[in-house]
């Protein structure tokens, strides 16, 4: 028996170790996707302290070092905060202090993002990721600026009090083990922040408002369909008549002008599609694709008030937390009022004692590829202006969570990082992109904040570089502008929409200067607008960009115009109506076309039904239309039938890449099949290769009962039913990208084109992400969907989504309003 | 339930004069008092003292502090069964009580919906608050199963013949069987279990 008794002890003792090694290991390092259960759950300080954490603020005083004075911080009911302070140290300070207490892990998300550490935290699958980022370059771009910023400048010592500020409230969370839930679920602590950080995360806006691969689709497309064709359906210039903002006249080019050529793309196909392949995988916004805002101003001469009016809505990806942080900050020499991004101290848009700002993208082309020339003679070298020349590189270890690190190299070029895997024996493939050189953005911005005047104004935007802009101003004078500021890259010669030779010959040689870039002041018509158009006519003298690259097709430019030009003693209500405007431009346009082709054609009860309900309607994009419904699936139908044999016939990728694919997302096809269906409706493109001829109304008979047969299946057999909400939805996705921290997906107006915009599909998730009007006879309002604070067990995680939901504003208010108003407190912090 | 120390809780007390005896006795059959409303009155202690720990350690973010709380529990309770579910129990006390505290002021339910729709499980929040409360009792029974197995080792170390000089012990050598009597606290509780697990 005693045989059988000691094994059994020892088995017993060594099952016990077992165990209990395997669950400490659990508790203090997790395993694959668990995070360390120990930290994570315990009761005192694991994820249940977002419970407290998710407390609203109460009137009280903080002690807290590092403020030189006392400062104010007066929360209005919705979590807008007032910061009053007696110095721009102890504000921008206090501003860092806000962003860190209510936004840590959005900002440490955003930094890890741009500085391509995001492997660190969330493992391998962030590696491709991180791989890019570290190619592309934001965070030694940002260290470049850092370095000529000097931290005594202005921009630098605000970068640094607010760096202050954020590692104030990270040390106390630190101290209390209070960091936010998702830090503790992911298993790691935020390193401290610094003035670079800041800079990376201005760095991931200007790759996301600017940084595109258009140029490889243009490429790809260029080899399936050929040059000439290409040149016809993605022209430069937009094919229909538009509304550019600036009509000029226009100063005669100081730099050379282009010499258009097709380029020498000879076999750097395969690198194009490899390198085409490896930017699809990465995150949506790591690139930008389509068109966002719009932003207006109305002269005195045009408001009942006789005061400006001024109005702007950037539409970029809706999360939640949301990408703005409201605040309204005021100290001796500077007062501010708008939204931030949490990591960057200034308002970006918004208002001050004198005037008012709001930003749209102007979707300039600021990327180009350049086909470096290589020889495996020449290992790490390419050749340029007649010489083999050495790549420089650079050596990255890339943590990676569970599993050590990654080495990269990154090779640079004198054109910029080359992105594309070395596969080919003599190409590989260089991008020169604006934000992969300093650009001083919080200057500027700092500039515009103590700016009283259009000239002020004016003179800070100068140094502004990227992501370009167009800023809207209206002051309290009554005067408004609009000034599109930014780097225009310029080429010596060549195809800039397409990849260039990197012979040199072909190479950046500089930019628009400042005084002939798109801008306007005081207008005679009195208004001002821009929503990504095109912002000049088709006589402007430098090349931009095409309609591909990505100057929107101009339809809610064109809505805004309209209802800026007619109308008369202008209001905020009205500025209000007009950004929650859900009117279809292209549907006024183009309805009737198709009404007058059906008249012709043999419809059945359903489809008869359908084009009733279509005659009957008023053009508006309502959740509860199902004409919507019926147009919106027919000129979609209209767009593939066009195109689609002929993207089937030369075999255009679109399987492989889905921007290549036909849908109301490619600008310069629906600006085509716009411009035909009303002027050139015999045209070739109608009639598909090697087929029987078509003109459109042929083509548009077919998308509409092809329409209502895909409606019928999909909604049922009675028209009147198909209510455009229940096919077109909004959602906002969790910046953590986890479903149940999202909001919607819930049924919405809207589309790509509305003014009240809703792009990204079926289920849209982008659009506007603010909401501002300033009126200068009375004071500004805004909202956002989301809210103040990105835990989401607060009040305040998505508290104001319903008010935006439903076009209504918050009063921005100043902070002696704000302090009396019910349900407000004050945190009084002392040093 | 009638303890099953009742028995055997005599001997302990003299065995105890010196601190080495006393650590010996403990590894070796756990301390007992003599009476059964005494061992229950004890236990009860023991497991609030050990839960008070596990308690005030989470306060401090020291999870692992239901490790030797569990150590101690499984060298201070009697019987392997009896040491495991107190270690459980007090582990277990330990991660609830302040989360009930915590739910009595905060959302705690709510906080737990949260943490399942991030791990993925939608809004089984209750249970998240169920693992919390199990991961308290198996850190805490883990640590005193440890104690517990190396008594077992020990106790049966000890009932083994001594092996005469430079005569190796082999399991073949050992007597079919013996009372043990290293500890005289809990050794027949051993040896019932030890028959037991035959």
């Amino acid at each position: 028996m005693r045989a059988q008794w000691r094994p059994r002890s020892v088995a017993n003792v060594a099952a016990a170790l077992a165990v209990t090694v395997a669950l400490l290991y659990l508790f203090a390092a997790g395993a694959g996707p668990l995070p360390p259960l120990g930290p994570t759950f315990n009761p005192g300080n694991g994820v249940w302290t977002a419970a407290a954490d998710a407390a609203l603020p109460t009137t009280s005083t903080l002690h807290l070092a590092g403020l030189h004075a006392a400062v104010q911080v007066v929360f209005e009911r919705n979590g807008t905060a007032h910061v009053t302070a007696a110095d721009d140290h102890d504000l921008y300070w206090t501003i860092g202090y806000l962003h860190a207490r209510f936004r840590l892990f959005q900002m440490d998300l955003s930094r890890r993002q741009g500085e391509g550490s995001l492997s660190e935290i969330v493992g391998p699958a962030a590696l491709s990721s991180d791989e890019f980022e570290l190619r592309l370059g934001l965070l030694r771009t940002a260290q470049a600026e850092w370095v000529a910023m000097t931290p005594t400048s202005a921009a630098g010592r605000v970068l640094s009090a607010y760096a202050d500020g954020v590692n104030a409230r990270l040390d106390e969370d630190l101290r209390d083990g209070n960091l936010p839930l998702l830090f503790k679920m992911l298993g790691y602590q935020p390193r401290p922040w610094t003035p670079v950080d800041t800079l990376v995360i201005q760095g991931d806006m200007i790759q996301s408002l600017d940084f595109t691969d258009t140029p490889l689709d243009e490429a790809l497309l260029v080899k399936a369909l050929g040059y000439q064709r290409v040149a016809r359906w993605f022209p430069v210039l937009p094919p229909d008549a538009q509304q550019p903002y600036d009509r000029g006249p226009y100063r005669a080019a100081t730099l050379a002008a282009l010499s258009s050529q097709q380029s020498a793309l000879g076999t750097a196909y395969a690198a194009i599609a490899d390198l085409k392949q490896q930017i699809s995988a990465l995150p949506p916004t790591a690139l930008h694709s389509g068109a966002n805002s719009n932003n207006w101003a109305v002269g005195g001469a045009k408001t009942a008030s006789g005061k400006a009016l001024l109005a702007g809505d950037p539409h970029l990806h809706q999360t939640l937390p949301a990408i703005w942080y409201q605040l309204d900050a005021a100290a001796p020499d500077v007062q501010f009022s708008g939204v931030t991004f949490p990591g960057v101290p200034l308002v970006l848009i918004g208002h001050n004692r004198h005037i008012a700002w709001s930003e749209t993208n102007v979707q300039n082309q600021v990327t180009l590829f350049y086909l470096e020339k290589t020889d495996r003679a020449h290992p790490d070298q390419y050749y340029w202006r007649g010489a083999w020349r050495r790549m420089r590189t650079i050596p990255y270890d890339i943590a990676v969570k569970g599993g050590g690190s990654v080495h990269l190299d990154v090779k640079l070029t004198v054109h910029g990082p080359i992105l594309s895997d070395d596969r080919l024996p003599d190409k590989t493939i260089a991008v020169y992109w604006v934000g992969t050189q300093p650009t001083y953005d919080i200057a500027a911005v700092l500039s515009v904040a103590h700016a009283a005047s259009f000239q002020s104004f004016r003179a800070a935007l100068r140094g502004w570089r990227a992501p370009s802009q167009n800023f809207v101003y209206a002051d309290d004078r009554g005067n408004i502008g609009l000034v599109s500021a930014g780097a225009y890259p310029l080429v010596r010669r060549g195809d800039p929409w397409l990849p260039l030779p990197g012979t040199g010959e072909y190479d950046v040689v500089g930019s628009i200067p400042f005084d002939q870039i798109p801008q306007v002041y005081n207008p005679p018509d009195h208004i001002v607008f821009s929503a990504n158009q095109r912002p000049v006519g088709n006589d402007y003298p430098y090349y931009i960009g095409t309609t591909l690259n990505f100057f929107d097709n101009g339809y809610r430019a064109d809505e805004i115009h309209q209802a800026l030009e007619r109308g008369t003693r202008l209001t905020a209500a009205d500025m209000e109506r007009l950004q929650n405007s859900t009117h279809d431009y292209l549907a006024g346009l183009i309805v009737p076309r198709l009404l007058d082709a059906l008249s012709h054609a043999s419809l059945s009860p359903r489809e008869a039904r359908a084009r009733d309900l279509l005659r009957a309607w008023n053009g508006m994009m309502d959740a509860g239309s199902p004409a919507a419904s019926i147009w919106w699936t027919f000129w979609t139908r209209y767009l593939v039938q066009t195109f689609q044999p002929w993207w089937s016939a030369y075999k255009v990728p679109d399987g492989r890449f889905n921007t290549l694919s036909i849908g109301p997302w490619q600008t310069s096809l629906v600006e085509d099949l716009e411009q035909w269906t009303l002027h050139d409706p015999t045209n070739a493109a109608f009639t598909p290769p090697h087929g029987r001829p078509r003109d459109a109304v042929q083509v548009m008979v077919a998308s509409f009962k092809d329409a209502v047969s895909k409606l019928a299946g999909t909604l049922g057999s009675d028209p009147a039913t198909w209510r455009w909400g229940r096919i077109h939805a909004r959602e906002f996705d969790s910046l953590a990208q986890i479903p149940s921290l999202s909001y919607g997906p819930r049924a919405s107006g809207g589309d790509s084109w509305t003014v009240d915009a809703a792009d990204g599909g079926d289920i849209a998730t982008a659009g506007p992400s603010w909401r501002f009007v300033m009126d200068w006879s009375k004071g500004g309002e805004g909202v956002y969907p989301g809210g103040q604070s990105e835990n989401p067990l607060s009040p305040w995680y998505e508290n104001q989504i319903e008010t935006w939901w439903n076009g209504r504003y918050y009063p921005m208010l100043d902070a002696a309003v704000a302090r009396r108003q019910a349900g407000s407190v004050t945190w009084t912090l002392v040093p | 339930m009638k303890p099953p120390s009742a028995t055997h809780g005599a001997a302990p007390k003299a065995a105890s004069s010196r601190i080495g005896s006393i650590v010996t006795g403990a590894v070796l059959g756990g301390l007992g008092p003599t009476g059964a409303a005494s061992t229950d009155a004890i236990l009860a202690a023991l497991v609030t003292i050990g839960s008070a720990a596990v308690w005030a350690g989470n306060l401090f973010g020291l999870w692992w502090v239901a490790l030797p709380v569990g150590v101690l529990l499984g060298l201070l309770v009697r019987g392997a069964r009896r040491a495991l579910v107190a270690a459980a129990v007090a582990g277990a006390l330990g991660w609830a009580l302040p989360l009930a505290w915590l739910a009595g002021q905060e959302p705690i339910g709510r906080a737990a919906d949260v943490v399942a729709g991030i791990m993925g499980l939608g809004t089984a929040g209750g249970a998240i608050i169920v693992l919390t409360v199990l991961l308290g009792a198996l850190l805490c029974a883990a640590s005193a199963w440890i104690v517990v197995a190396l008594r077992g080792l020990l106790v049966a170390e000890r009932a083994a013949p001594a092996p005469a000089d430079g005569q190796p012990v082999t399991m073949s050598s050992a007597p079919p069987s013996r009372p043990v009597q290293a500890s005289p606290a809990g050794s027949g509780k051993r040896r019932r279990r030890s028959g037991k697990r035959r």
